[in-house]
């Protein structure tokens, strides 16, 4: 008991960085559908995460930072204009979204009981459907 | 008389080899300015799996799939993820890049081995 309560203190001195990168230039989107993107995706695929108190805690912090990071690399609204110059990339990525909000497979099922206002409604769902249609329809005329 | 010709000669084989190693020269630097690197899924892996590109210039490369399914392109740190069906060639247009090292693999296969591509 002692032994672990000593190791709980312990890993709390491994540094770990939680400070988000810079924004470059987010993704563009009508109101409606940039609230749904910042209300259900950008903790993790953004630079804009909004840190809760428990992401300073070891070693809740390496699993929240681990999947922070990855869905960033997925993915990242904040650097949108890094994937602007390759339309199919663009595309890709959009289709991606579509698949994964149709599918149920974001957000992630952990995610949801700490951040609720994160589940998606079936009208969140066509309004996201309908962004990606059109923005792969004016990507595609690029 | 027989010593003029002979620097006759020698003059010549000078000029062709000069102008030889001007046209290899010229046609090398060429190549490298107009053809995009190409990269090749061929047996369940790219080829090459590394190579240079200059670093400060936005550049294309083009990836062909001669493989039996589709692949998918994808590098987090260029920022780029396409995808090739059997048979197909895509280009991808990359930014100009800090020197360095950028990584991609094939999001289809991941136990494929990443390639490199070296900013310099």
């Amino acid at each position: 008991m002692a032994a672990g309560a000593v190791v709980c203190v312990l890993i709390q001195l491994v540094p770990m960085s939680i400070k988000n990168p810079p924004i470059s230039e987010d993704v563009a989107a009508p109101p409606q559908v940039e609230a749904i993107l910042r209300r259900s995706c950008y903790d993790c695929h953004s630079n804009q995460t909004q840190w809760p108190w428990y992401a300073h805690v070891a070693p809740v912090s390496w699993l929240m930072i681990r999947d922070v990071n990855r869905g960033r690399e997925h993915i990242n609204f904040s650097t949108w204009d890094k994937y602007a110059d390759d339309p199919e990339t663009v595309i890709r990525k959009l289709r991606n979204i579509d698949k994964v909000m149709q599918n149920g497979s974001m957000p992630l099922w952990y995610y949801l009981p700490e951040h609720s206002i994160a589940r998606l409604s079936d009208a969140d769902r066509q309004a996201l459907e309908d962004w990606v249609v059109q923005s792969i329809e004016s990507e595609g005329k690029r | 008389m027989v010593t003029a010709i002979l620097h006759l000669r020698k003059f010549r084989l000078v000029v062709l080899a000069t102008g030889f190693a001007v046209v290899v020269i010229f046609s090398s630097t060429v190549r490298a300015d107009d053809a995009p690197p190409q990269i090749k899924w061929v047996d369940g892996h790219f080829e090459p799996t590394a190579f240079n590109v200059p670093a400060g210039k936005a550049f294309k490369i083009t990836v062909t799939n001669q493989g039996g399914s589709a692949i998918e392109f994808e590098s987090f740190e260029l920022n780029r993820e396409r995808v090739v069906q059997p048979g197909e060639t895509i280009t991808v247009n990359l930014p100009k890049l800090d020197p360095g090292q950028y990584h991609f693999f094939d999001d289809f296969h991941h136990e494929v081995a990443q390639g490199t591509i070296t900013a310099q």
